[in-house]
């Protein structure tokens, strides 16, 4: 037989195209889920109508204060002028009525723009964000409780600013100026789209319970009361952790992807800590609501916290149960957390922050990643 | 006398079927000789036919297979032209040639993977088949393996340092592989020879690949605007969107390049895994699935699908998914992670301790290695040193 093989060789000389994978042409399947309209948020007060106690209680705790609008902002309004100097750079904080200007001048240039939002409830400290351009930015200068004043915003104090722009602040991304709001707010965010107009300064009900709408509905329909809300109490000690606390406080997944994780930063990141503790587990006596009221203000005492210990924990001679049967301590019955939960100072965050990796902190010994 | 009828019988039958076989023969080459010239002619259609008669006379022709399956390449029809080259070579496995044509239909419907075996066995054949060592390292390039893409675009580019092609193919794997030097060398080379959106494009991948993301939004926005349907642009210009904060625009960039090309891993991936964090389970899984279909090791291809999996309740299948993960990728510490905690849902409390203890001590090493990675711990300096521009390209 003959051979008259014609061959198509088709490798042309341009493999850009090849390289860049050659198109089939098809079109995608239309799959794209249509997207509802979100249940919307009511704000507490329509929480209060039925669980009055407690959403009074909420307003009143820190999670309530995790952002305000400069005009109801404590610190800027017990604080007439604050100022801070670094080299040629001068920050400075003015209140005027009930807005405050932020100024940055090099001495040459200036910059004086109206502060919007201030970000943290002052526990450590509070950082200031404001719109240039369009665009929203990161004051470069924080307010720290501890020195009652003005310094680096965490991760500035190293960089170089190029221009007085710079100095200021940093520009917020699309995704940054949507994370900030979506976790120091409440329904900042529907559908991914941040929501400035219609968000609640700080987190309350609706920002862990979700929306109310729906739930509110069922009720006046009758329903039973659970109806259209989210049942946290299904959660284990693991997704309270990771999930609903670790979606805003760093879960440990998420820390893994942060740049400068390694190190002392990472004391910041409660979720992402207790999850490399010994005692670590999906039980909800090692989650965060176990030693954390969400409702409430942050405990201080000793005392309480040790009760949260020996919920597992066993003290000597006490005899093992199903439920309590971890180990007892072999030096102390009380204050575990003064050896067990370290508190660490942070360079440049003028803070003591108690590092969640529950473990046998011997002193001298570095700080475990 | 009974025996020498019945020889006269049979010769006479014997000498019949000769001559009906010479004319099948006659026949079907007459149709295989319209079939060339048709095809030379340019009528496809014409030629597809002459080739088809031509086999329906004589099924086993290798010619009329190879030739009517590289009538149905021109066609676009490349699963017929494939099915006709695989016809071929059940006759004759050593036709390289048709071979190469095999791994060019795969590589033409996407099938990356069958494309490199093909192509691979070409190669093994014969190391100067260069053309299938060129196409062979695209191949490579596209399923991620870069080193070896590299390699067998190397042996090309050096045997054909003119070749624009394999100079830009070079060129790309280089950036993608952070051999930022060699590359933008043979970008430099090959620039001025291609088409404005093949040249933004490149300059795009050159500013990704040197970190001014905002550089390379910027040239892979100008290539996507000159041809929309230039393959990957949309797709790198996703990736550049989010590491810019932009995950709203990442998401309409994946969607644009799958209407190009619904086959692109990177596409799927990514956009798979922003609809999964949106909730989109429904949306995400086809993609997540075909991302991993396509790359069934992949690490990231592993890990959304399993994220996925665990968010449709599926705990079994992505604890599968992550322990492939994890025994690819031994560091791979969010996986490892998200495997412990799913343990800890099965109550495999040991298990999960197990793997705790692994990232400990994957933490204790890097720890070690980066002595000074807490930057924080430095004191705060002044911010008084001379101002420099940011460099922007």
């Amino acid at each position: 037989m003959r051979r008259k093989i014609r061959l198509a060789l088709v490798v042309t000389a341009m493999m850009a195209a090849a390289v860049l994978l050659a198109t089939a042409g098809q079109s995608l399947p239309q799959s794209q889920s249509s997207k509802p309209e979100p249940p919307r948020y009511l704000g507490a007060q329509a929480c209060a109508a039925c669980h009055a106690e407690i959403t009074e209680k909420q307003q009143k705790s820190m999670l309530a204060k995790a952002m305000q609008p400069v005009p109801d902002c404590q610190i800027l309004s017990s604080h007439k002028e604050l100022k801070f100097q670094s080299g040629k750079f001068t920050f400075e904080i003015k209140r005027q009525g009930n807005q405050s200007m932020y100024t940055v001048s090099d001495g040459v240039a200036q910059i004086s723009v109206p502060l919007l939002y201030c970000f943290g409830q002052g526990k450590s400290g509070q950082t200031y964000v404001y719109e240039y351009n369009g665009a929203k930015y990161e004051s470069r200068v924080s307010f720290y409780t501890a020195i009652n004043g003005l310094d680096f915003t965490l991760g500035y104090a190293k960089d170089i600013p190029a221009n007085i722009v710079e100095a200021a602040g940093r520009q917020l991304s699309v995704d940054e100026t949507r994370n900030c709001f979506q976790c120091h707010t409440t329904g900042a965010t529907v559908n991914r789209q941040l929501k400035l107009d219609t968000m609640v300064p700080g987190v309350h009900c609706e920002a862990c319970h979700g929306p109310g709408e729906k739930h509110v509905a069922a009720v006046k329909a009758g329903e039973k009361a659970g109806a259209g809300m989210k049942r946290l109490s299904d959660l284990d000690g693991d997704d309270i952790n990771q999930k609903l606390c670790g979606d805003c406080h760093r879960s440990a997944e998420e820390v893994f992807e942060l740049p400068n994780r390694a190190g002392i930063n990472s004391v910041r990141f409660q979720p992402y800590r207790i999850f490399h503790s010994r005692c670590y587990s999906a039980d909800r006596r090692i989650g965060c609501t176990a030693c954390h009221d969400p409702h409430g203000d942050l405990e201080t005492s000793a005392a309480f916290y040790d009760s949260k210990c020996l919920a597992c924990h066993l003290v000597k001679n006490d005899k093992p149960t199903a439920e309590r049967a971890a180990r007892a301590c072999p030096t102390g019955k009380s204050k575990c957390t003064d050896c067990h939960m370290p508190k660490i100072d942070l360079p440049g965050a003028h803070f003591k922050f108690t590092d969640h990796r529950i473990r046998i902190a011997r002193e001298g010994a570095p700080y475990p990643n | 006398m009974v025996a020498t009828i019945a020889q006269s019988v049979l010769m006479f039958v014997a000498l019949l079927a000769s001559v009906q076989d010479r004319e099948t023969v006659r026949q079907s080459e007459a149709q295989f000789a319209r079939g060339v010239e048709a095809q030379q002619k340019g009528d496809l259609d014409a030629a597809r036919q002459a080739y088809e008669a031509a086999l329906k006379l004589i099924p086993q022709r290798i010619d009329a297979l190879s030739n009517l399956g590289v009538v149905y390449a021109k066609l676009g029809q490349y699963d017929k032209a494939a099915a006709n080259y695989k016809a071929a070579l059940a006759i004759d496995p050593n036709e390289h040639d048709i071979r190469l044509n095999l791994g060019i239909a795969y590589f033409q419907t996407h099938q990356i993977e069958a494309a490199r075996k093909e192509l691979a066995q070409v190669i093994a054949a014969n190391p100067d088949k260069l053309q299938a060592r060129q196409l062979l390292g695209v191949c490579l390039f596209q399923i991620g393996k870069l080193p070896e893409a590299i390699r067998e675009l190397e042996i090309v580019y050096n045997a054909q340092p003119d070749n624009i092609g394999v100079a830009y193919a070079l060129g790309t794997a280089y950036l993608q592989n952070d051999q930022i030097e060699q590359g933008r060398a043979l970008i430099d080379k090959v620039f001025k020879f291609l088409p404005p959106a093949e040249g933004h494009l490149i300059l795009g991948a050159l500013n990704a690949a040197t970190r001014n993301h905002v550089g390379a939004v910027e040239e892979l926005r100008l290539a996507a605007k000159l041809n929309p349907k230039l393959p990957t642009v949309h797709t790198q210009l996703g990736v550049e969107y989010l590491i810019t904060g932009n995950r709203d625009l990442a998401i309409d960039a994946f969607r644009e390049e799958l209407k190009n090309n619904p086959r692109d891993f990177m596409a799927n991936l990514r956009l798979g895994w922003l609809l999964r964090e949106d909730g989109l389970l429904d949306e995400a899984e086809p993609l997540l699935k075909l991302a991993l279909e396509m790359r069934p090791d992949d690490i990231a291809a592993l890990f959304h699908s399993a994220q996925l999996a665990q968010a449709r309740g599926r705990v079994d299948e992505a604890v599968k998914m992550l322990e492939r993960a994890t025994e690819l990728h031994k560091d791979f510490r969010q996986a490892y992670v998200l495997l412990a905690r799913l343990y800890l849902k099965q109550k495999r409390t040991a298990d999960a301790d197990r793997l705790r203890a692994i990232i400990d001590r994957l933490n204790e090493e890097e720890q070690k290695r980066q002595p000074t990675a807490d930057k924080l711990s430095e004191p705060p300096k002044a911010i008084d040193r001379p101002i420099k521009p940011p460099q922007i390209q």
